[in-house]
């Protein structure tokens, strides 16, 4: 038998697969901690000689399935065997698995003996040292790191190929991998300047911290991190790495007056080019990166992605390119079932979910009788987690994550809580930055908390932060974790999981959630809890069957509906701007303004996939629209989803308007008329570009949220003028009716919504087309051109001195909080910074949270070294 | 019961105050806020506007056009915009 054979025997239905299957049910049951579930029946003598034998045979594999089980038996024998020769002989697998780092954490526990190599024979030493040696990963002369298989896979490929992608979960550590390469690149001189895009504005400052962590091993102590899209004359002459995500990609290359050339690009959550909306400007954004340095290094990152390659269409002729994909499992993960037994609400059984079917594991018991949807999930996870960390509950909406979380807070009321500073930090931060009776002030007390979208990002770290420490026990979160935050857990509970209200979650998302169970480096399992599965209304598909992501950008998926397309293209130079097709009118604009640039749509991506005769009629229907466009290619280039025929028409507007062109410009928002301002800006984007702000009513309510946050309305400034003007209408007879927790919601999404969206992209277009009018009209001196307004509303401020304060990596909510104290308006970093540095704030009335974050940049500041601070103080 | 009075406004009848009052309303619900009228009901406008009781302040010295745009706790108004630039909003419901 050759060694494969032998590997497919013992896990085919002649081996040892029922061996295996009782050690997976007794391991499973026990990773919730002792006592947690009772497990009576299930056996707990296993042959562990063969088990370990045969493991040791499966590790060998190059296949997801066999290495699973290597893994299972593996991480068993080190946490449940109590034989310290059968641990041992876990850690040798684990490392012939190259999965140092749970031999790591096996070692920290205390599971494993330190030393493990001196306590094995000779033989089997040379072959640990090898397998050191083929995993070893070299970030620089003095330092390396042991990769896993994926992690060692991709760093060779990452050297040999100029267009990549790679997919993998969470917990294989790709973006750690690709981090350290691409500094690498930098400390070898080979890059000048990269960009890394992510989707959110909470992966964004994610990935800043760690490249600013990252960068002191490689010795690039003075290289510049930023997620600020400024793009000024003196910013090109030193090396940096631009964090960014696609709308503040496009910010940047609008601001330079030639295209900036990046030498390598990295695209993070590559899966999101199927979005609707942002999808179409991810791909565009990527194509302006690649037309202006053809020869820019790419490498697309994904999770668990079905078709990885589809990314690397696009690449250059003759550019060498390669797929990296997992087959590495690094955390045992297991599927289970919670059903309450028939009749006794209380009495609850846990079973795994195989593919054979369900095998019963154990039973549990809750606290009380759960007389509501949201206790059930509620108390499974209390009775679930009561004895471990990490316990996460994936809920639908953000009202449903803070009800939920209350009723985990009230069922440990029984528990002993001894006060911690960090979260007693945590919670003085709500009540003092958001409002006294915003829930987190007193969940965060007993390890509680919610998490979801709209939250402000030094609040939301802060509690990602205080989970993964083990300091929260229970998160109650809601679908922000399918979108792009790197947050893993060890357990993870979930019921009838769908995105929002109505939006069914697709088994891609279900097991992109799923494999958030299980941190590698810090849990050795991962457990997924499904509950009340076998309720049809609940999961009316059953469990989630295992499947990969199809990439599928946006424009090719509208493309496939070809005629569709077509009848929008041939009636859209006519149609009012309220009739406007959100899904088809972001890919027509790409086409439109493809065409209206090279003149023709032939060498478009998405083009070459369609027949000649099909990118003619395109062509001929978009011909019309194009014939009397006159808004410059600048324009056009700088705001992707907005078409052609928006603009121009914004263009039109402005031309045949009698009124003295001044009277369209924003006033800055210290002025009172500025609010009136924005509402005619705002009624005149709704009219020519897209209904964003419409109906007619939201346009006031849009203009203040705008107007409060530009002129840096602290969060909390902005919630308690909200529940003002609530409690002034006759509905609320008095304080105790008023929903605070509602409006506190709704003041944070529509901070990120309208304010931090949907109001710096159309007022971006909008000043850009009012530039160009102010040039016809030959009064560009009038125009403001020292107030960058887009720049302000994304980072929601309007001096030069938050926006440095910004730029030295400071959150907005600090910012804001510290600039209270400082008197000018005009300051640049080293001027901040000095600041900072001088330590007087220290004596300011400023939350504990905001004077620890100001604490952790001056003192990044300081490790970078690109400031002498003690030249400069003397 | 009083019987309707007959109104003109231009070329066109009503036959009674009621329905002109509608006419100018359903007009100015169906543009867009600061669309401009377009040049079919701005000859209208301009007829209408002549019975203002502030016409001659309103008219000044000659209309470019008219638009549609807020006033005054969220409604909504025609405006004329005059030849030297100035703008001034008028009421429908006094035209007629």
């Amino acid at each position: 038998m050759s060694l494969d054979e032998i590997q497919k025997w013992l896990i085919g239905p002649d081996g040892i697969k029922e061996s295996f299957g009782d050690l997976r049910l007794w391991s499973a049951a026990l990773s919730f901690g002792e006592d947690t579930i009772r497990c009576e029946n299930l056996s707990c003598s296993h042959d562990w000689r063969r088990l370990l034998f045969a493991a040791s045979i499966l590790a060998e594999s190059a296949d997801r399935e066999p290495q699973e089980y290597a893994l299972m038996v593996a991480e068993a024998a080190v946490c449940f065997s109590g034989e310290p020769i059968y641990q041992d002989a876990g850690g040798l697998i684990l490392a012939r698995l190259s999965n140092h780092r749970a031999v790591q954490l096996a070692q920290d526990r205390e599971l494993l003996r330190p030393e493990l190599e001196h306590r094995i024979g000779k033989m089997e030493q040379l072959l640990l040292t090898r397998r050191r040696l083929h995993s070893e990963i070299f970030l620089n002369e003095k330092k390396s790191i042991l990769g896993n298989r994926f992690q060692t896979e991709l760093w060779a490929k990452l050297a040999s190929s100029r267009w990549l992608s790679a997919t993998a979960p969470t917990a294989a550590g790709k973006t750690y991998a690709v981090l350290n390469w691409l500094l690498l690149q930098h400390a070898s001189g080979n890059a000048k300047s990269s960009v890394f895009i992510a989707p959110t504005r909470a992966l964004v400052s994610e990935v800043e911290r760690q490249l600013n962590q990252l960068k002191l091993n490689h010795g690039l102590n003075s290289l510049k991190v930023t997620s600020l899209p400024i793009n000024d004359e003196g910013f090109h002459s030193e090396p940096f790495i631009a964090v960014f995500t696609q709308e503040r990609l496009h910010i940047f290359l609008n601001a330079g007056k030639e295209p900036h050339s990046f030498d390598y690009a990295i695209v993070d959550e590559a899966q999101k080019l199927s979005d609707e909306r942002r999808g179409v400007i991810l791909q565009d954004s990527i194509e302006r990166v690649v037309r202006a340095n053809s020869t820019c290094r790419l490498v697309f990152l994904s999770p668990h992605s079905d078709n990885p390659e589809v990314l690397l269409e696009e690449a250059p002729d003759g550019v060498a390119t390669s797929v990296v994909p997992s087959n590495t499992a690094t955390v045992m993960q297991n599927l289970l079932v919670a059903e309450q037994v028939s009749g006794k609400t209380k009495e609850w059984t846990l079973s795994l979910a195989t593919e054979e079917g369900k095998r019963p594991l154990g039973s549990f018991s809750l606290y009380d009788r759960p007389t509501c949807v949201r206790k059930r999930i509620a108390f499974v996870a209390l009775a679930l987690g009561k004895k471990t960390v990490g316990t996460l509950v994936y809920v639908n909406t953000a009202d449903s994550a803070e009800r939920v979380a209350a009723l985990i807070y009230d069922g440990l009321s029984n528990d002993v809580f001894e006060e911690d500073q960090e979260l007693a930090d945590l919670s003085e931060f709500c009540e003092k930055v958001i409002h006294p009776k915003f829930q987190l002030v007193h969940l965060v007390k007993r390890g509680v908390a919610f998490h979801y979208g709209n939250m402000p990002s030094l609040l939301r770290e802060e509690i990602e932060r205080l989970f993964t420490s083990g300091k929260i026990r229970f998160l109650v979160s809601t679908s922000t974790l399918i979108e792009g935050v790197n947050l893993a857990c060890r357990t993870i509970i979930i019921r009838g999981p769908k995105k929002g209200l109505r939006q069914d979650m697709s088994p891609q998302d279900f097991w992109n959630l799923a494999g958030r169970a299980g941190r590698w480096g810090a849990d050795f399992y991962g457990n997924i809890v499904c509950v009340d599965v076998s309720k049809r209304e609940v999961w009316p598909r059953g469990l989630p069957k295992k499947t990969a992501y199809p990439i599928k950008r946006e424009t090719d998926q509208v493309l496939e509906q070809f005629n569709d397309l077509s009848e929008y293209l041939s009636k859209r130079v006519d149609m009012e701007t309220a009739s406007v097709n959100g899904k088809l009118e972001h890919v027509a604009a790409y086409l439109m303004s493809w065409q209206y640039r090279e003149g023709s749509l032939r060498d478009a991506p998405p083009i070459k996939k369609l027949t000649k005769k099909m990118a003619g009629e395109l062509e001929e229907l978009i011909k019309p629209s194009l014939e009397a466009i006159d808004v410059s290619q600048a324009i056009v280039d700088a705001n992707p989803g907005i078409s052609i025929v928006a603009l121009q028409r914004l263009m039109n507007f402005f031309r045949n308007d009698g009124r003295d062109a001044t009277l369209f410009l924003p006033i800055p928002p210290e002025d009172s008329d500025s609010v009136d301002r924005f509402v005619v800006i705002f009624d005149i984007i709704n009219l020519c570009l897209a209904p964003v702000f419409a109906p007619e009513k939201r346009v006031l309510p849009c203009a203040l949220t705008t107007w409060d946050w530009m002129r840096g309305r602290t969060l909390g400034q902005m919630i308690a003028a909200r529940l003002k003007r609530e409690r002034a209408k006759p509905k609320y007879q008095s304080d105790e009716e008023l929903p605070y927790a509602r409006f506190i919601r709704e003041t944070m999404a529509s901070v990120e919504e309208i304010a931090r969206f949907l109001a710096p992209k159309y007022l971006g277009a909008y000043l850009s087309v009012l530039r160009q009018h102010f040039q016809e009209k030959g009064i560009s001196k009038e125009f403001p051109d020292e107030f960058p307004y887009d720049l302000f509303l994304e980072f929601g401020v309007s001096t030069r001195t938050l926006i440095s304060l910004i730029g030295m990596g400071l959150s907005r909510t600090s910012s804001i909080e510290l600039s209270n104290y400082i008197v000018r308006s005009d300051l640049g970093e080293m001027e901040v910074l000095n600041i900072l540095v001088g330590g007087e704030w220290e004596g300011l009335d400023l939350p504990a949270l905001v004077k620890r974050e100001i604490r952790r940049v001056t003192e990044q500041k300081r490790l970078e070294n690109s400031f002498d601070l003690n030249a400069e103080n003397s | 019961m009083a019987k309707a009075t007959p109104v003109k406004i231009g070329e066109v009848d009503f036959a009674k105050k009621g329905d002109a009052l509608e006419y100018l309303r359903v007009m100015l619900n169906s543009y867009a806020l600061e669309e401009r009228v377009s040049r079919d009901d701005e000859n209208f406008l301009r007829d209408a506007l002549k019975n203002h009781p502030d016409a001659n302040d309103k008219f000044g010295d000659g209309v470019d056009h008219f638009f549609v745009r807020r006033a005054d706790y969220g409604t909504r108004c025609f405006w004329v915009r005059r030849l030297d630039g100035t703008e001034e909003r008028f009421s429908y419901k006094s035209c007629v």
